[in-house]
C-alpha cells in the first residue's frame, strides 16, 4: 500500500513537470494536426464554416495541375540539393580534418552565412542573381563567353534557370551540417585510423572505409532532417519568385499557403498539407530503409 | 606487402601533405565570405553605383572643380560619345533644368529629350565628343539623394550644378557613404522592428527554455505513468511539418482573439519545444543519477533537485536551447507574416521583406546597409559565444 502511494505520488509530480507540454503538445501540434486531417475533408473558408465535402479535395488535387508542378519542383529540388549539400558539407568537414590547421577561423567562415537571417539571404541573392547587374553572372560571363560562346543564364527570370539557382543558393547553407560532421570525424577512434594506416590505407581509403561509416548514422539522420526540411521551404520562394516564373519554382508549402492565406480555400489546403505529410513519412520510411545495412552502429544501444 | 610502418613515420606524412587541404579550403572560404562582401560593398555605394557594369567593389565618389573653384561632389549621369549641346530647358515638365541633347534631336529651338518628350530649349555650350573622346555629363550630388528612389528623381531640381566635362577634369577618390546606414535603417523602419524582435525573441526564449528543462526533466528523472508513452509522442511530432498543422493552429490563435498581436510567436513557445525536450532530455540522462538519489534521500523535493543539481550541471544544454530559440525567433519570417499585420507590429524580418516589396526593388544601397544590421548582431553573438556555439551546434547532432 505504502509502495501504491509513492508509486502515485511519483505519477502526480511526474505529470506535474510535463503538463505545460501535455497542453502544448495537445494545443498546438495534436489538436491542429487532426482538425487538419478533418478539415481536408470539407469545403472551408474563413468566410464560411466547415461543410463536409467527401474526398472531394483529393479528387481535386489529383487532378490539379499546380499541385503537381509544386510537388514536382519540391522533389526536384531535394533531389539535388540534398546530395550536393551532403557532399559539400561532407568534403568540407573532411578537409577541415585533414588540414588540422585554422580548423576555427574556417569553421566560423563556413558557418557564418547560416547567421544571416533568411529574407537577407533571399534579398542578398536576388541581387546576386540579377541577370545583369548580379555578381553571379559578373563572374560567369567571362569564362562563357571564351569558352562556350554562351550568354549566362537570367537565373531567377528564366523558367529553366531559377530552381537551379535555389538550389546554388541553398549550398551556401551547409555550415551546420559541416560543423557536426567535423565533430563526428574528429570523435572517430584514433585506433581505427592506426590499425588502417597498419594495413597500408592511404588518405582515400581510410576515408571510404573508416570515417564514412564511422560517421554514417549522422549523415542519415541529416538527411531525413534535410528531407523534412525541403517540404518547408518556403521564404526563400516566396520573397524571391513568388513562385515563378511559370510556377517553375513554385514549392509545396508556398502552394499550401498562398490556397490557405491567399485564396482562403482552407479546406482545399489541409487536404495538400495531409499530402505533404504523407508524402515526408514515406520518403523518411524509404530513407531510412535503403539506410538499413548501410549505416554503422558502433554497438551504441540507448 | 604493405610494410609495417612506425607509427611516427605516418604522423609525419599526414602533417608533410596536410597544407594541401589548405588550397580547396581557402578557395570555399572565399566563395562562402563572397556574398557577405558583396553585401557590405553595396552598402555604402551610392544608388547609381549599385548597376555599375563595371562590378568595382569599392565605393567611389567624383568631384568636379567649378568655376569659382569649389570641389563639388557629382554623379557622372551620362557618358557622351556624340556630338551634341547643353541645354537649358524653358518649357514642358522642369524648365530651368539642364540636359544634354544630341546634334540631331536638335530641331531649331526644340529638343527631344532621351525619354521621348519636345521640349523647348536654349542651348548652353556646345559638346564635341566622340567614341575616341568620350565626355561625361555630371550633375551636383547631394547628400539628400541616398534617399530618392532613383537618380532621374532629381532632375526637375534647378539649383543643382550640371555640366559636361572631361574625364581629366573629375576626380576620384574612395568614399563610402556611411549615410546610407541611417537612410536604410530609417526607410526599413528598424528601430521600431527591432524592439518587437527584442521582445518577441526574449519572451520566447525565457519560455522555451524554463518550460523545456521542466518537462524534459520530468521525462528524464520521474518514472511516472505513461513517461515512455509522451517521449515517443514528442519524437514523432517532430516528424509534423509546419504546413500540416498550420491552418487549424491559425485559426486556434483567431478564436484566442491574437491574430495581430505577438502572442502566437511567443506564448507557444512556454508550453515547451519537442526538439528542446528532447535533447535536454538526452542531456540529463548522462548526469549520474547517483546525485539524484542522494539528493532525494537528503529530503530535497523534485525542484530543489532541478535547481540545484541537475541545472548546474546543464549550463551547456541550457545555453543550446536559448541561443536556438533565439536564432530561430530572429530568423523567422512565416510565424511574423502569418500574425502580424499591422506595420507598426513589424518585426525585422516582415519590415525588410515590406521595404523590398514596396520599392519594387531598386534602392539596393538602402537595403543591403538595413539587411547588414540586420544579420550584424547574430554575428556578434556568434563570434561572443564560440565556444558555447561550436558545442551547441554538435550538441543538436548529438546520436543520429
Amino acid at each position: 500500500m505504502a509502495m501504491g502511494g509513492r508509486q502515485r505520488r511519483r505519477n502526480m509530480v511526474g505529470l506535474l513537470f510535463v503538463s505545460p507540454w501535455i497542453c502544448g503538445l495537445g494545443l498546438f501540434i495534436l489538436y491542429p494536426f487532426f482538425a487538419s486531417i478533418l478539415y481536408g475533408f470539407t469545403d472551408y473558408s474563413v468566410l464560411r464554416d466547415p461543410e463536409f465535402v467527401g474526398t472531394d479535395n483529393y479528387a481535386g488535387i489529383a487532378a490539379d495541375p499546380i499541385f503537381w508542378q509544386s510537388l514536382k519542383v519540391v522533389l526536384v529540388f531535394a533531389a539535388f540539393s540534398i546530395p550536393l549539400g551532403v557532399v559539400t558539407a561532407l568534403s568540407l568537414s573532411i578537409m577541415l580534418d585533414a588540414g588540422k590547421r585554422g580548423v576555427s577561423i574556417y569553421r566560423a567562415i563556413f558557418y557564418l552565412p547560416q547567421l544571416v537571417p533568411t529574407v537577407v539571404v533571399a534579398i542578398l541573392w536576388t541581387w546576386l542573381f540579377n541577370a545583369e547587374f548580379g555578381l553571379v553572372n559578373h563572374i560567369l560571363r567571362w569564362p562563357l563567353q571564351t569558352f562556350f560562346g554562351a550568354r549566362p543564364p537570367g537565373w531567377l527570370a528564366s523558367t529553366s534557370w531559377a530552381l537551379p539557382a535555389l538550389v546554388f543558393m541553398s549550398m551556401w547553407q551547409v555550415g551546420q551540417m559541416t560543423i557536426i560532421y567535423l565533430a563526428k570525424i574528429q570523435d572517430v577512434p584514433q585506433d581505427l585510423y592506426e590499425a588502417a594506416a597498419l594495413d597500408g590505407a592511404g588518405f582515400w581509403s581510410k576515408t571510404w572505409n573508416v570515417t564514412l561509416p564511422q560517421i554514417s548514422p549522422i549523415i542519415l539522420f541529416n538527411v531525413v532532417m534535410a528531407i523534412i526540411g525541403c517540404f518547408q521551404v518556403f521564404t526563400e520562394p516566396y520573397i524571391m519568385t513568388g513562385g515563378g516564373p511559370a510556377r517553375a519554382t513554385h514549392f509545396l508549402s508556398l502552394y499550401i499557403y498562398k490556397l490557405a492565406f491567399e485564396e482562403y480555400r482552407m479546406g482545399y489546403a489541409c487536404a495538400v498539407a495531409l499530402v505533404l505529410f504523407l508524402i515526408i513519412l514515406g520518403l523518411t520510411m524509404l530513407a531510412l530503409r535503403a539506410a538499413r545495412g548501410r549505416v554503422y552502429y558502433a554497438g551504441e544501444e540507448a | 606487402m604493405p610494410a609495417k610502418k612506425p607509427r611516427l613515420a605516418e604522423e609525419l606524412r599526414s602533417t608533410r601533405h596536410g597544407w594541401l587541404f589548405h588550397i580547396p579550403l581557402v578557395l570555399m572560404a572565399c566563395l562562402f565570405m563572397l556574398p557577405l562582401v558583396w553585401m557590405l560593398s553595396i552598402s555604402v555605394k551610392p544608388l547609381e553605383q549599385t548597376t555599375d557594369p563595371s562590378f568595382d567593389p569599392l565605393p567611389r565618389g567624383f568631384y568636379v572643380k567649378t568655376g569659382d573653384g569649389r570641389l563639388l561632389p557629382v554623379y557622372r549621369e551620362r557618358r557622351l560619345t556624340e556630338a551634341g549641346y547643353l541645354v537649358e530647358i524653358t518649357s514642358g515638365k522642369s524648365p530651368g533644368t539642364r540636359n544634354y541633347v544630341r546634334r540631331q534631336d536638335m530641331k531649331g529651338e526644340m529638343a527631344l529629350l532621351a525619354n521621348g518628350q519636345m521640349v523647348g530649349v536654349k542651348v548652353v555650350q556646345r559638346v564635341e565628343a566622340t567614341p575616341e573622346n568620350p565626355l561625361w555629363l555630371v550633375r551636383e550630388w547631394r547628400e539628400k539623394d541616398v534617399d530618392t528612389k532613383g537618380v532621374s528623381a532629381v532632375q526637375g531640381d534647378t539649383s543643382r550644378y550640371v555640366a559636361v566635362v572631361t574625364p581629366e577634369e573629375i576626380t576620384e577618390a574612395v568614399k563610402p557613404l556611411w549615410v546610407n546606414y541611417p537612410t536604410g535603417l530609417r526607410r526599413m523602419n528598424f528601430w521600431g522592428a527591432l524592439l518587437n524582435t527584442l521582445l518577441v525573441c526574449l519572451m520566447g526564449v525565457v519560455g522555451v527554455t524554463a518550460s523545456s528543462v521542466l518537462v524534459a526533466y520530468g521525462l528524464a528523472f520521474i518514472d511516472f505513468r505513461g513517461r515512455k508513452a509522451l517521449f515517443v509522442l514528442t519524437l514523432a511530432t517532430m516528424m509534423i511539418p509546419f504546413p500540416a498543422t498550420m491552418v487549424p493552429l491559425f485559426g486556434v490563435f483567431r478564436w484566442l482573439g491574437w491574430v495581430g498581436t505577438f502572442k502566437p510567436l511567443w506564448v507557444p513557445a512556454w508550453f515547451g519545444n519537442a526538439f528542446f525536450i528532447f535533447l535536454l532530455r538526452q542531456f540529463f540522462k548522462g548526469i549520474p543519477k547517483d546525485l539524484l538519489d542522494s539528493a532525494r534521500l537528503a529530503g530535497a523535493s523534485e525542484l530543489q533537485i532541478l535547481w540545484h543539481v541537475v541545472l548546474p550541471l546543464s549550463r551547456p544544454a541550457l545555453a543550446m536551447v536559448a541561443l536556438f530559440h533565439f536564432l530561430f525567433c530572429w530568423k523567422d519570417f512565416m510565424g511574423p507574416l502569418l500574425y502580424l499585420n499591422d506595420k507598426a507590429r513589424h518585426t525585422l524580418s516582415l519590415a525588410l521583406q515590406n521595404f523590398h516589396a514596396e520599392q519594387g526593388g531598386t534602392p539596393w544601397h538602402l537595403m543591403m546597409a538595413a539587411s547588414a544590421v540586420f544579420s550584424l548582431p547574430l554575428i556578434v553573438l556568434f563570434f561572443l559565444t564560440v565556444k558555447t556555439f561550436i558545442r551547441s551546434i554538435t550538441m543538436t547532432g548529438l546520436k543520429g
